[in-house]
């Protein structure tokens, strides 16, 4: 909470966010534990958001992947399901979202 | 490992059926008086304003204060409040976060933090998983304060791991550095601090979910940074200059003849930053006109003249 500045000595060994950081589809798929051919077919239903057409991912992409795969392999979810399940997920926290911005 | 109930109505110093004004005002009260960025004596006024945040950030919403309201009056029947909490059933370990400004209540009630990425249990997988022993997802809150947001900063966050089965634990310390500009709603993704891999397997991620901290005078909308001004109707109507303090230091401002209440003046580039480009959101002075309640004898007679004179109609006779 302090508003401290990142100080010198500290920054070495603080964990960086690399807030623009962009993964390829490959190291996505490692990440993620999951085949570079599931990556593609979740994009084919659209149930992730790539940053690029090369299939880049961004660390907001790769959080949507694992959580694709969680619901696949923990639910047992077929890809109509998949695609329900993470649209509403979505909608439920883009819906959060705006009601926190709402003028209080 | 249960967690302690924390009292939110006490926090803020008000009764249960407070209305929605009155939490706002008790918020803003408290806030000014401990918010980091404010606050005289900043080491001492920093737990304090944590624990106003948060009782701030469940009361302030309709549905997370029924929540709360109904787990109160579940905790005081039960004593101990033994149904578990949303999005923490899944796994054999628990977690407890230090350092993210927010109590284990909170986590484990409102955050709405969950654990996904692959479920050690068996009977909810399938047998064929790539890697079978990689652990869970974890996801937290971490408050950060405007200030921080404008400046980015170096927070050290503990995750505690109980094992349910065995009852060891396991605290893990790490740094973690907050970007300038780090939106609300934004998850810093820490990679490995997640629960441990089982059988060598790697560990899973931790997301941390930025909150910003409410202010008592300043309010955000990504990079835009909003403050209420308090103006008298004469301002209003006839133009007036004022001086705004804004998140680094005064500014100067114009405020035009016909304002209206509610009207927004901006003033560009003096938000927060947005993250690398270097760029920053605007300033937002909403005005607000303001009445006086109490009326000398003198202001009477003015505000009476001004009625007989004016050919000001506000609704058609």
């Amino acid at each position: 909470m302090k508003p401290d500045i990142p100080q010198q000595d500290e920054s070495r060994t603080a964990f960086d966010p690399e807030a623009e950081a962009v993964y390829s589809l490959e190291v996505v798929a490692e990440l993620a534990c999951v085949s570079i051919q599931t990556v593609r077919h979740y994009h084919e239903i659209g149930v992730i958001s790539p940053t690029t057409e090369a299939l880049e991912f961004n660390s907001e992409g790769l959080r949507q992947l694992r959580r694709i795969e969680h619901l696949r392999q923990g639910y047992e979810l077929s890809d109509s399901g998949l695609r329900l399940v993470s649209d509403l997920l979505h909608q439920v926290e883009q819906l959060r979202q705006e009601l926190r911005q709402w003028p209080r | 490992m249960s967690v302690q109930f924390k009292d939110y109505y006490s926090t803020l110093g008000i009764a249960r059926d407070a209305s929605d004004a009155e939490i706002k005002k008790a918020f803003r009260k408290l806030a000014r008086k401990y918010h980091p960025d404010v606050a005289k004596d900043k080491a001492s006024a920093e737990e304090k304003f944590k624990e106003i945040n948060e009782a701030n950030e469940v009361l302030s919403d309709p549905e997370k204060r029924k929540q709360y309201d109904r787990l109160g009056a579940d905790w005081q029947n039960q004593g101990a409040y033994q149904q578990s909490p949303h999005g923490t059933q899944e796994g054999d370990e628990e977690f407890h976060f230090g350092g993210t400004g927010f109590s284990d209540f909170f986590e484990q009630y409102f955050s709405g933090a969950s654990r996904y990425g692959f479920s050690q249990d068996s009977s909810t997988t399938t047998p064929n998983r790539t890697r079978p022993g990689r652990g869970h997802d974890i996801e937290g809150d971490i408050l950060v304060t405007l200030d921080e947001v404008m400046l980015g900063a170096i927070r050290t966050i503990s995750l505690q791991s109980v094992n349910r089965q065995s009852g060891k634990t396991d605290t893990q310390s790490f740094q973690v550095r907050i970007p300038p500009g780090v939106s609300d709603g934004r998850r810093i993704r820490v990679p490995g601090h997640g629960e441990t891999g089982h059988d060598g397997s790697s560990a899973g991620d931790l997301y941390l979910r930025v909150r910003h901290a409410a202010h008592p005078d300043f309010s955000s909308r990504e990079a835009d940074v909003f403050r209420e001004l308090n103006i008298a109707p004469w301002e209003a109507v006839l133009g007036s200059e004022a001086v705004v303090q804004s998140l680094d230091g005064p500014i100067k401002l114009r405020i035009p003849a016909s304002a209206e209440n509610g009207q927004q003046l901006r003033v560009r580039s003096r938000g927060l930053p947005k993250g690398k480009s270097g760029g920053r959101g605007d300033f937002y002075v909403v005005l607000n006109i303001q009445f006086p309640t109490i009326l000398l004898e003198e202001e009477r007679l003015l505000w009476e003249k001004l009625r007989d004179t004016s050919t000001f109609r506000p609704r058609p006779a």
